[in-house]
């Protein structure tokens, strides 16, 4: 599982200590991948910073997407259930696929 | 005769402001996190008391207070309540359609960014050295 925000590493293992994460958070402060994967929220943060709009994409072990969630509103991001269905819907096609 | 304390209206704006500040408190709770039941139950509770303290204010003035404080205070539970749901309703749904995001199918760009402590991690090393049954990349805002 990875994290992506314009954070600072600093701020992010802030975050990760406070909360008591143990995922991996990335920083990405120019918004370059938040960009390449075009999901960029211009002026979206505070004092119309350049932030990454929440988004959930799932992974496979061949690099290829299969699965997305793209929200319609920030404040609704996906439960924790509806990923972990997403990783085992995929389950079979990764065991006898690539 | 002395007029009454006009309780419905104070009690209901009470209510109706205690609401709208409980939906950061419930964002913890998925149900209460992706719609707001307990601030919209609150804001029609609460709005029924200030209509009802109100209308009797106004039509026995002599038994009860609250015409001026409680148009005051009408006033104020309609503008904080049409705050709270156009941030929660409008505000908050104005992002990008993101339509060139990758689709299911395709392939997840390749990347390098650094970790929490600075290490650099690059999303195909991760599929290839640690092949996990899956990554799961989760933009999020940020500024916490």
């Amino acid at each position: 599982m990875l994290a992506i925000s314009v954070d600072p590493p600093e701020t992010s293992k802030k975050l990760r200590q406070d909360r008591g994460y143990s995922f991996t958070f990335l920083s990405d402060p120019k918004a370059e991948v938040i960009r390449r994967y075009d999901v960029l929220h211009p002026g979206g943060g505070p004092g119309e910073a350049e932030i990454a709009r929440p988004a959930e994409f799932v992974i496979d072990p061949g690099g290829v997407v299969r699965w997305v969630n793209l929200t319609e509103s920030i404040l609704v991001r996906a439960r924790p259930e509806q990923v972990l269905a997403a990783v085992s819907a995929m389950g079979p096609a990764v065991a006898h696929g690539r | 005769m002395k007029r009454s304390w006009n309780a419905p209206i104070w009690i209901g704006f009470a209510v109706l402001v205690a609401g709208l500040f409980s939906y950061p408190l419930l964002f913890r709770f998925p149900t209460t996190r992706d719609f707001p039941w307990v601030s919209v139950a609150s804001i029609l509770v609460g709005g029924a008391l200030i209509i009802v303290g109100l209308a009797r204010a106004f039509r026995e003035p002599q038994r009860y207070r609250g015409r001026i404080g409680g148009s005051i205070a009408a006033v104020l539970a309609i503008g904080l309540t049409g705050l709270f749901l156009y941030s929660t309703f409008v505000g908050a749904r104005k992002i990008p359609a993101s339509t060139g995001a990758p689709q299911v199918g395709s392939r997840a760009p390749d990347f390098t960014l650094p970790d929490q402590d600075g290490n650099p991690v690059t999303l195909s090393k991760v599929l290839a050295d640690s092949k996990p049954a899956a990554v799961v990349l989760i933009f999020y805002r940020g500024f916490w």
